[in-house]
């Protein structure tokens, strides 16, 4: 019984191989046909186009003078490259040439043939010729002569069917036939050596035992021969893989919340670069962008999306920058942080930013790409060229009345002065410079301490009326001189309040003088003193020069002086109305200035009257 | 030394009148503007044989004064002295492109000014 059924099962197995072997052959042939057909018909189209343009190309006098050598060389063609017809006709629609052979006349009907050939391109109708199954091709072209169409001409070539059975054919399907057998019978075997180390595989993984008694069960249940022993060890290697298969799972669990983890970090990290105040690009070996972190994003306008993977040269147009970075790249090793200072187009038109370029280097030291930075740093930059503009000021403010002094005293000492008024003058020259220059030097104190912050208010009760007459004495000197009238407006009650009496009394004598000062002869200051609200005001107004809106811009800056040549005349330093404002701003107040140019000038000083206990 | 006249730009009055006394006591004639625009006008009006001028002035400044009437040196030259209490290496710069033309820093010594006119002229009286 078991014989009968091995023999059934080879015979079978046979079967399969010999049909196997025929539909690869029937296969490969029908692919081989296919192909073939394909390469036959772009060649015959090649060829076609190719006759039919060169027969265009001749004169259309050719086709009447030498017509019959045309037609022999035509025959000629027609048996070696397949010609079938070709029908030339005039402009009229006359024929010129007719040649054909008789096959071709069967397949093309008459009425086409002699229609005149209205090709305005090519065409390419194909006639399938019924009695030998060859197919006749057909390609048509106009002739021009002199820039006009003369006429037109109309071939047909002819396609022998495809035999299966040519000799070179034959040899291939007999050697076709040897490599498919062969391909089959290795591959069966091959099959079977494959399998053989899985059996011992599963005999290493199974117990004796166990492979025994699964062996007698799984003979009961299928009851066959053979393959059984197989069967049942890849059954076991299977069980034992399942096994394998969950503690692997287990282990990717594991490994699955380290990745989370990591995850989780990598995107505190990304936070942190997106939080800073920098912006932060990484570039790969290659120079395209693998990071860039939303401050610069922000700069640039733009989506992460459409900067990842863009080349570095391409997102910065700068020639400078594109040097730089790979000059850095190229100092690797070195490992220095070098930077740049560089205006940026695609960040911003204005802003200077500082660039750093560190080259990244992975565990193996190979280099991983490049890190760059860029600080934004325009208010520095500001700074430096406000600091370099007031040293340089400051020097010039400094070395005019030094130089008074040193030329002076040197014109004294060395008797070139014989004159004693000359000498006079000379010796209070040297005085008033002396005098100014000193003013210059505490009026700079002044300023650098309260820009500093180390300047702090003495505050005490200050007595209003007392802080006015001050004031008001202290100018009235030079206005006398001048012969300006000095009103006073104030209250018969004068308010108490709060604040640093000194400098209080400097920040308004400043004003005051400066009434007097750009106040011309003759001319008339109101001073008044009065309480609104919370707030005591000192007002000051004058009938002077004026200031035009650009001084009335600038009056506070440092150094500021008005290129009025009226004010020129007068002395200042350029500091006094910027040191009363600060002190005037330290005591939580402020001045407000009116004024128009040849009218005068209005100053309002406001202090908020602070609350203030009397110690008893 | 031959009547010279010198031009002195300044918009600080005092440097004006030590530099004015100066040069009157050694025969010079002397003129003076108190910035850059009316120091242009009197070098067309009286074509000086010095120019002494500040940098920094009103209305127009030194460098621009300098570069206007450097191109009149080719008909006539004459010597000019910039002073400055600026710091600024430009100036340098500037002044060494023009024709005869020197840097001076303040605080200068009249004495240095005239001992360099003197060293132009060539006389040393």
């Amino acid at each position: 019984m078991k014989g009968s059924i091995q023999v059934l099962k080879t015979k079978a197995n046979n079967i399969f191989l010999i049909l196997l072997i025929f539909s690869g052959l029937f296969i490969v042939i029908n692919f081989q046909l296919r192909t073939e057909e394909k390469e036959r018909v772009q060649e015959i189209y090649a060829k076609g186009n190719h006759l039919v343009s060169l027969i265009a190309l001749q004169p259309m006098a050719t086709f009447e003078k030498d017509h019959d050598f045309f037609v022999r060389t035509l025959m000629e063609y027609s048996t070696k490259e397949g010609l079938a017809f070709c029908h030339i006709v005039d402009r009229t629609g006359t024929t010129l040439v007719s040649f054909m052979l008789p096959q071709a006349n069967m397949a093309i009907n008459n009425n086409q043939m002699s229609n005149p050939v209205k090709a305005a391109g090519l065409a390419f109708p194909s006639f399938e010729m019924t009695e030998s199954g060859a197919r006749l091709y057909e390609f048509s072209k106009p002739i021009f002569e002199n820039g006009e169409r003369a006429g037109s001409v109309k071939i047909g070539l002819m396609l022998e069917p495809l035999s299966i059975f040519t000799k070179e054919r034959i040899s291939l399907l007999g050697m076709l036939f040897f490599f498919i057998t062969a391909a089959v019978i290795i591959f069966q075997y091959g099959i079977l050596q494959a399998v053989k180390p899985l059996r011992g595989t599963v005999s290493r993984l199974v117990p004796k035992s166990a492979q025994r008694q699964t062996k007698n069960d799984l003979a009961q249940v299928f009851s066959i021969g053979g393959f059984d022993g197989m069967i049942k060890d890849f059954h076991m290697a299977l069980v034992r893989l399942k096994k394998q298969l969950k503690k692997i799972e287990g282990n990717n669990k594991g490994l699955a919340s380290q990745v989370g983890v990591v995850k989780y970090e990598k995107r505190q990290v990304v936070d942190i670069l997106n939080t800073i105040n920098y912006g932060i690009m990484i570039i790969d070996i290659q120079g395209c962008v693998v990071h860039i972190n939303d401050y610069l994003l922000m700069h640039f306008g733009k989506t992460r999306r459409d900067m990842i993977d863009r080349p570095f040269e391409e997102v910065f147009s700068s020639p400078v920058l594109v040097r730089f970075i790979s000059q850095q790249e190229n100092m690797e090793q070195s490992r220095t942080q070098n930077h740049m200072e560089l205006s940026l187009s695609e960040l911003s038109e204005t802003d200077v930013f500082s660039i750093t370029c560190t080259s990244l280097t992975g565990a193996d030291n190979q280099s991983s790409g490049s890190l760059i930075t860029f600080n934004n740093i325009t208010t520095q930059k500001n700074a430096e060229k406000s600091t370099v503009a007031f040293v340089a000021h400051l020097s010039h403010e400094l070395m005019t009345p030094l130089t008074t002094i040193q030329s002076y005293s040197e014109m004294l000492m060395e008797d070139e002065i014989e004159d004693m008024e000359i000498q006079k003058e000379f010796f209070n020259t040297i005085n008033k410079e002396t005098k100014r220059l000193t003013r210059l030097i505490k009026d700079l104190l002044s300023l650098s301490r309260i820009e500093m912050g180390s300047l702090t208010l003495n505050k005490d009760i200050v007595k209003s009326d007392s802080l006015f007459t001050d004031c008001l004495v202290s100018v009235q000197g030079s206005a006398k001189k001048k012969g300006i009238a000095i009103e006073r407006h104030a209250p018969d009650n004068f308010p108490v309040f709060m604040g640093d009496k000194e400098l209080l009394k400097g920040a308004i004598i400043n004003i005051l003088g400066n009434a007097v000062k750009y106040t011309p002869q003759k001319g008339v200051i109101d001073f008044g003193l009065r309480k609104e609200g919370g707030n005591i005001m000192f007002d000051i107004s004058d009938t002077g020069y004026g200031m035009s809106q650009e001084d009335l811009e600038h009056i506070f800056d440092k150094f500021y002086r008005s290129s009025n040549p009226k004010v020129q005349d007068n002395q200042g330093t350029g500091l006094g109305l910027c040191i009363a404002s600060e002190i005037i701003n330290l005591h939580g107040g402020r001045i407000d200035v009116k004024s128009e140019l040849g009218k005068g000038t209005y100053f309002i000083i406001s202090i908020p009257m602070e609350e203030y206990y009397i110690d008893e | 030394m031959t009547s010279k006249s010198v031009l002195i730009a300044d918009d600080e009055a005092h440097i004006r009148r030590v530099l004015e006394v100066k040069f009157k006591k050694h025969g010079m004639q002397v003129l003076m503007a108190k910035n850059g625009q009316e120091a242009l006008n009197l070098i067309h009006e009286q074509r000086p044989d010095v120019v002494i001028t500040d940098i920094n002035m009103p209305i127009m400044d030194g460098q621009s004064l300098c570069m206007q009437t450097n191109a009149l040196k080719k008909d006539k030259a004459f010597l000019t002295i910039v002073v400055t209490a600026r710091i600024d290496p430009q100036d340098d710069i500037w002044v060494n492109e023009l024709q005869d033309t020197i840097l001076m820093e303040k605080p200068f010594s009249p004495m240095e000014i005239l001992q360099k006119i003197q060293s132009y002229y060539g006389d040393t009286t």
